[in-house]
């Protein structure tokens, strides 16, 4: 009876390739061969608690030199032009991912038995702050962060703002006027009658743009004035999007032609040439600060270090219009691109990050319960 | 009893090897990343709690996107299968013109990253959208939310069940549909009465493919699924919009429940009976035929799908040519210059780790449906739904769960290449694994055993029967590993390293960047790619014929 070795020729098969797997790829890779660990499945799995300390270190660590492994969460444009003027400054060669914040905070809290990475390098501050609570991330005060007002940093030197991004309405004017209605001013003007089944957001419940919306909302008028305020928005409301700046698309496309989202998303769109503009509302308005953080136990902390100091300085951060990112630098010396929301036009509340970080679950639960299940 | 064992006596070392090296794979690459992710919805700082559970079950309506995820799964189960049994059944028993071009077109769908396929969708069939807009004056946003999940999916699960179910009625014997035609039946009472019933395992692994992939799908849901609510995507926001991973976890949880009961629903349905149909090499190919009903009713949902999909990609060839996508069609080439710039790394990784992985899916899968089919033992279903398992949960989870797993002492993984091929492997294998199951259990093990019994040694009575009978399923598993490790976003995203970037991801970057003509070009590269390769392999395999060695 031979069948029953058919299998085992597979297995043998199987456990060969596999091992091969473990190999550097066969074919030339444009990069170098991946460090190498052979999956022995013989092996028992074992829990993963190990201290931080078992990371490995590269020798090159005391002083700043060697690589610096970056995630990154704005777009990859800016990322690549940053890093790559970053190694021509310093020397220190740059790794990087780009990956969302939120992405990248659940990455760096599932690697934190053993991390990976010694910088998260932009994204909404939010993720940063949750980072902090729970303890992913490390103090670090830069020199160059003297400049930064600080509105726009955390005083116990966990994050820095780079960028600072203000909410705006985006608006398709021609769709406006062909239907006779008038650009909205005011939040108050948004739950106007006239608006309804056009108007698009982000999903408070899932998205950190809308979230920003929200407590922005929360903080100007109170808590139950808000949410009176965003369920009468919720019957305006065509579509809630998943991700933040999706309802410019929308308004693009015309789907919707009013969208509630960051002016500086609307202004990259409206430089590829979508057909919208954006408002920024005359009574109030809201903010996120775009941040960089130092995590906790990454290979090369020095470089890590020298990174953040980097990109703090004015000319980093004027990099960032060149490469079609144009939100506000937290560098008060350095130059606001001429594409950006003129600060001086922006009433902003004084928003309070870690009273919007530690409500989070609890105001978007009850946004969830008491207005994303109402009727339109 | 006493049969169990007389089987168990002829067991060999070989077949324990195999049974625990497939028990102990399933166990590390699957089960125990995903108990280091769920156990967080139980296990907090040390100690169980229900906390999660209370607050998820606090949420009002938390019933709805379960009810939203099998509902949608159900309807895309039916439809695909049925498209696909169709276009199957056209391909080979109808007279079809462009029958390579169809073939190839039928591929399109699992070649393109998730998101496009939605995006091409709202263009053509949103408020604006060409079709709706354009053609009937229509202006609605119904494309968001069911209709326009049904629809997708359906155009992204139906080449699944087509492989599936083309490689299995390829492999029919003949010789009974000319039984059934020579005792005088006609060839709707053939089709009905013989191509069915035998039809019925392919059917039933189709319709629980495509449902739970439907279940596990998040790309579509995120971009068109407007305010429809599905489970894939309320984990993946729970994740990365609110940090809440014990809830991600929950929901989790929750998610494999119509997995389950898809994979129990199924194994009570097909699994008793046996559909051996081949029993000897089938010796003739069938004639097409004639009747008019069938036939015509086949060619005309293979014409509706050939244009819908030609349209879906055509818009996302013109989109990655045009100035600004959905508004203005002036024709450039930024895009593809844009990615030049970027640099074309990840493309190329993309490339290399799915040929890796591909023949190393096919085989794993092959090894599992050769244990199942032909090696039952006590409590194979659990290692089958093991198996199945790492494909009924969203990436996201499988992603968090092996970074959770492999990062830290004893097996270090993060960061290589290996771990983004070996959760290829794993999270591909079902589908080798169904259609192995589906090809072997048509099988008649008779012929094995004859081929020994008449003195041929193992490799031959591999090269010479085994292989030859399943060559279409190992080739579908082959195609369809490659293409779906090209295509995998939710996983790699949390796997890709600085040495190890994927092309998926970076689409997806620039989707969420509102680069709709930088991700349309990515596509269309990826796209191009993927169809040489796979009318290369085509090819490739039609020269070899049966001559096909094992190792090829």
């Amino acid at each position: 009876m031979n069948t029953t070795k058919f299998f085992a020729l597979f297995a043998l098969i199987a456990i060969f390739a596999v091992l091969a797997a473990c190999a550097p790829a066969p074919t030339p890779a444009p990069t170098a061969a991946p460090p190498t660990a052979a999956p022995k499945p013989t092996d028992a799995p074992k829990p993963t608690a190990v201290p931080p300390t078992a990371a490995p270190k590269p020798t090159d660590a005391p002083k700043a030199g060697g690589t610096v492994t970056v995630y990154a969460s704005p777009q990859e444009e800016w990322v690549k032009a940053a890093m790559a003027q970053f190694t021509k400054d310093t020397g220190i060669k740059v790794d990087y991912v780009a990956i969302g914040s939120g992405e990248a905070y659940t990455r760096i809290a599932a690697e934190k038995a053993a991390p990976k990475a010694d910088v998260w390098w932009g994204g909404t501050v939010d993720p940063h702050i949750q980072a902090k609570l729970a303890g992913l991330t490390e103090k670090y005060c830069s020199p160059n962060a003297k400049d930064i007002p600080a509105q726009y940093k955390d005083p116990e030197c966990f994050w820095t703002g780079m960028y600072v991004g203000f909410i705006g309405f985006t608006i398709n004017p021609n769709l406006l006027k062909q239907k006779n209605l008038p650009t909205p001013k005011v939040w108050a003007d948004l739950i106007k009658p006239e608006y309804k089944g056009l108007i698009a957001m982000s999903d408070p419940a899932q998205s950190g743009t809308a979230y920003v919306i929200m407590a922005t909302l929360v903080q100007k008028m109170g808590e139950d004035a808000a949410f009176k305020y965003l369920a009468a928005l919720h019957k305006n409301i065509t579509q809630y999007t998943k991700s933040g700046p999706g309802p410019i698309t929308l308004v693009g496309q015309g789907e919707a032609l009013i969208g509630i989202n960051f002016a500086h998303d609307t202004i990259m769109f409206m430089k590829q040439g979508q057909p919208i503009n954006y408002v920024i509302p005359e009574d109030f308005d809201g903010y996120e600060i775009g941040g960089v953080s130092l995590l906790k136990g990454g290979p090369n902390p020095a470089a890590g270090k020298a990174l953040i100091d980097w990109t703090l300085t004015a000319k980093a951060m004027e990099l960032a219009a060149t490469a079609n990112s144009f939100q506000v630098p937290t560098n008060p010396n350095a130059a606001v691109p001429k594409e950006s929301v003129k600060v001086s036009d922006v009433k902003a509340i004084d928003y309070k990050l870690d009273w919007a970080a530690e409500n989070r679950r609890r105001l978007v639960t009850r946004w969830t319960n008491e207005v994303g299940n109402l009727p339109k | 009893m006493p049969q169990l064992f007389s089987r168990w006596r002829r067991v060999d070392l070989w077949l324990i090897c195999a049974v625990g090296l497939g028990i102990l794979f399933v166990l590390l690459f699957i089960i125990y990343p995903l108990f280091q992710v769920i156990s967080i919805s139980v296990y907090s700082e040390g100690q169980f709690t229900l906390n999660p559970w209370q607050e998820m079950l606090a949420l009002r309506n938390w019933w709805v996107p379960l009810w939203n995820t099998i509902l949608l799964a159900t309807i895309v189960g039916v439809t695909s299968t049925l498209t696909g049994f169709i276009f199957a059944y056209a391909m080979q028993r109808v007279a079809l013109p462009f029958k390579g071009f169809l073939r190839a077109l039928a591929i399109l769908p699992i070649i393109t990253p998730p998101f496009l396929l939605g995006l091409a969708a709202i263009l053509l069939f949103g408020r604006n959208g060409l079709v709706t807009a354009g053609l009937f004056g229509v202006r609605t946003s119904a494309v968001f939310g069911l209709p326009g999940l049904v629809l997708t999916q359906t155009l992204s699960e139906m080449p699944v069940a087509f492989l599936v179910l083309a490689g299995m009625l390829g492999s029919l014997d003949t010789s009974l549909e000319e039984a059934s035609a020579t005792m005088g039946a006609s060839p709707r009472h053939t089709f009905f009465r013989v191509i069915w019933p035998l039809m019925r395992p392919g059917l039933a692994n189709s319709f629980l493919l495509a449902f739970i992939s439907s279940v596990a799908d998040f790309g579509n849901p995120m971009v068109i699924g407007g305010d429809y609510s599905v489970l894939s995507t309320a984990i993946y926001l729970r994740i990365t919009g609110l940090y809440d991973h014990p809830g991600a976890a929950v929901l989790s949880v929750v998610l494999l429940a119509p997995s389950l009961i898809a994979f129990y629903l199924q194994s009570q349905w097909v699994g008793k009976r046996s559909y051996v149909t081949v029993t000897g090499k089938s010796s003739g190919r069938s004639r097409p035929w004639n009747d008019k009903l069938i036939s015509g009713g086949a060619t005309f949902v293979v014409i509706l799908w050939a244009v819908t999909t030609i349209l879906l990609y055509g818009s996302i060839l013109v989109g990655s040519f045009a100035n600004v996508w959905g508004v203005d069609y002036t024709l450039t080439l930024k895009h593809y210059l844009f990615i030049e710039n970027l640099g074309l790394e990840p493309y190329v990784n993309s490339l290399i780790l799915a040929v890796v992985s591909a023949p190393l899916t096919a085989l794993m899968g092959l090894l599992m449906a050769y244990i199942f089919v032909r090696r039952p033992f006590p409590g194979r279903w659990l290692l089958e739904f093991g198996a199945m398992l790492s494909f009924a949960v969203p990436g996201t989870i499988i992603g968090v769960g092996y970074i959770l797993a492999f990062n830290a002492p004893p097996l270090v993984l993060t960061g290589t290449a290996t771990i983004i091929v070996i959760s290829f492997i794993f999270r591909n294998m079902p589908v080798g694994i169904r259609a192995g199951i589906a090809a072997l259990s048509q099988i008649d093990p008779s012929l094995e055993e004859a081929s020994a019994v008449m003195g041929a040694r193992l490799p031959t009575t591999l090269r010479r029967v085994v292989v030859p009978l399943i060559i279409p399923a190992i080739f579908s598993g082959l195609v369809f590993s490659f293409v779906r490790a090209i295509t995998a976003i939710s996983a790699v995203i949390f796997l890709v390293s600085p040495r190890w970037k994927l092309v998926t991801p970076a689409i997806l970057a620039e989707i969420n960047q509102g680069r709709f003509g930088v991700a349309a070009a990515y596509s269309t590269i990826v796209v191009a790619t993927m169809i040489t390769a796979i009318l290369i392999a085509y090819r490739v395999s039609r020269q070899m014929g049966t001559t096909l060695e094992l190792q090829a």
